[in-house]
């Protein structure tokens, strides 16, 4: 079971019916005026069916799946970015990535920080000295531990910040937050 | 019934880059309208405002003479297909075609009417039953069609909705919906980048470059009589031969290298225009330019030896690239496999099918003949409302009345 957010650039109780029922009917937990949450099962599913019903019934509906769990204090900038957006599916790396890009230093130091309480140092050395070399094999022989350890890292991470090491997307957005 | 009329419509965006400019454009009930020119010129953007999921920022939108620009898409009468359709993936063929028709009420054996009526056009009985994921790319863009047409809306809107499908099932589609549109005869606007499509499927044709329209007109009128270069160049495959010189007084259009006659109807034409020993710009289709030892013999005038760079054999017809002039000129021939590189050939040039262009202004240098009446823009009324219309003319139509002018003063 997944949350989900819903950010609806419009929220009519009509966008909200259509929304609910391409779901299967649902409940969803306002959290202001235009965010709501939902609990889902399947978040492929979920976020084809979004995309359908924001196209058939002309919807601006941003989603955002809540893969890991983040503090509040950090929750203003998946509203600010579903805001911007206001349609389609986003996980926390298309925000993480977006900011990147973009050089906000004040996103970077906050979500480091957070991290920083959660993972490790020799954790994060490891994921950095991973993405920079690219082969596990290689990392763990740099690094003077055995695979299955640096896999341990590499899970540990993608289960604290829902960053997978082993996607390009994801090893961009855990270099730029980090380096 | 359903017409549209896009009168000087213009997008700006918050950053204050401009989309689209000063559109106008009249849609006649039924028509299968294509908007077709590069990335980037505004045509998704066009059919957006139509749909009402972008802001018009000037201009009004009318449909069937009713003004749009505040009414919200769902109250539009519209359906729209996407690129990227989304089927609801936990849904059958039949629940996603019905599901909108569900939500909105409608009693249970209309739905199934309806559903039923839209599978048989689509040939999608068979898979009623069946989840998207059980489905090829070409079945799932026909549910996603089906949504469309269950709506039974007056307007369809399509944007560029072969574009995910291979270049085979590509083919296939299209005739599928100009079958589809003779069967419902609704208005569509058809967005694509492929002037295939666009010249295959249009009733008429739009072509757009950076926000503007550049000609609106039949398939055949876009092809033989393009407004300018870039109209010229865009729409044919392969694209028109451009080549810069000059067309003397003796009537010869000649370059550095080149000298080929030109036909005394376009030399009069060129003169009558001011454009004898000016620069212009010569522009010949691929088709024209034949390397049949007749059409040479024929015309010694204009057939120049040429060495092939490139002999492309595509199976019914080769292109055939050589160098004139450091352009690079294409020639669309017969099938023939024994030319290779380095060959030297002659080849005829079929000047009463070539073009003359402005370079400045790449505008097609033409006059209107009383055998033609190209229809370039869609406001261009009839001369007695057009005179009761010209508060409300924009730019555009005031450059068609002012290229209509000579044969006006003919008249």
């Amino acid at each position: 079971m997944n949350n989900i957010l819903l950010y609806f650039a419009k929220p009519s109780e009509e966008n909200k019916y259509y929304i609910t029922n391409a779901l299967d009917p649902i409940k969803f937990d306002e959290i202001n005026s235009n965010l709501f949450c939902a609990l889902i099962d399947d978040i492929d599913i979920a976020s084809e069916a979004i995309k359908a019903a924001s196209q058939e019934f002309y919807i601006d509906v941003a989603c955002y799946i809540v893969d890991v769990n983040i503090p509040e204090h950090l929750y203003k900038y998946i509203s600010s970015f579903l805001k911007e957006k206001q349609n389609g599916v986003y996980r926390l790396v298309d925000i993480i990535d977006e900011h990147i890009l973009k050089c906000d230093n004040v996103f970077k130091n906050d979500f480091k920080k957070y991290f920083q309480s959660k993972l490790s140092n020799e954790v994060i050395d490891t994921a950095i000295e991973f993405i920079l070399i690219g082969n596990s094999i290689k990392a763990s022989k740099e690094l003077f531990i055995h695979r299955n350890t640096l896999n341990y890292r590499i899970e540990t991470v993608k289960r604290i910040t829902s960053l997978d090491l082993k996607q390009f997307k994801d090893q961009l957005a855990f270099y730029g937050l980090f380096h | 019934m359903a017409t549209l009329s896009f009168r000087s419509l213009n997008k700006v965006y918050d950053n204050n880059v401009q989309a689209v400019f000063d559109f106008n454009l009249e849609v006649k009930d039924k028509e299968f309208i294509v908007f077709v020119g590069p990335s980037g010129c505004g045509k998704s953007t066009t059919l957006r405002m139509v749909a009402g999921l972008e802001e018009i920022t000037d201009g009004e939108l009318y449909i069937d003479d009713v003004l749009v620009n505040d009414v919200p898409p769902k109250d539009r009468d519209i359906a729209m297909v996407f690129q990227s359709y989304a089927l609801y993936p936990h849904m059958t063929v039949y629940d996603n075609m019905s599901f909108g028709l569900k939500l909105r009420k409608v009693p249970k054996d209309e739905i199934e009417r309806k559903v039923k009526a839209a599978a048989d056009i689509l040939g999608l009985n068979p898979y009623l039953d069946r989840k998207p994921k059980a489905l090829s790319g070409g079945q799932r863009q026909r549910v996603a069609l089906g949504r469309a047409i269950v709506r039974n809306a007056k307007v369809f809107l399509m944007d560029e909705p072969l574009s995910n499908l291979d270049a085979k099932l590509r083919v296939q589609m299209r005739a599928e919906l100009i079958k589809l549109h003779e069967q419902l005869g609704t208005t569509t606007i058809y967005v694509t980048h492929d002037q295939i499509e666009a010249m295959t499927m249009a009733s008429r044709i739009v072509v757009m470059s950076e926000g503007r329209i550049q000609q609106v007109g039949s398939p055949k009128e876009i092809y033989d009589f393009p407004r300018n270069m870039f109209v010229a160049g865009f729409i044919g495959t392969p694209p028109m031969n451009f080549l810069k010189g000059k067309v003397t007084e003796a009537g010869y259009f000649e370059t550095q290298s080149i000298k080929i006659k030109v036909e005394n109807e376009q030399v009069e034409l060129l003169k009558k225009k001011g454009y004898i020993d000016k620069d212009v710009v010569l522009g010949i289709r691929p088709e024209f330019i034949s390397e049949d030892e007749n059409e040479v013999k024929k015309r010694p005038e204009t057939s120049l030896n040429v060495t092939i760079d490139v002999s492309e054999l595509l199976g019914s017809e080769t292109n055939l690239h050589f160098t004139l002039d450091d352009a690079a000129i294409v020639a669309k021939i017969a099938a023939r496999a024994d030319l290779k590189i380095g060959d030297k050939i002659d080849v005829a040039f079929k000047m009463e099918k070539a073009h003359f262009f402005d370079p400045r202004t790449t505008l097609r240098i033409q006059e209107y003949s009383p055998d033609y009446q190209p229809e370039e823009y869609s406001d261009a009324l009839p001369a007695a409302e057009a005179e009761e219309e010209k508060p409300k003319k924009k730019l555009f139509g005031k450059k068609a009345k002012k290229d209509a002018a000579p044969q006006q003063e003919e008249e």
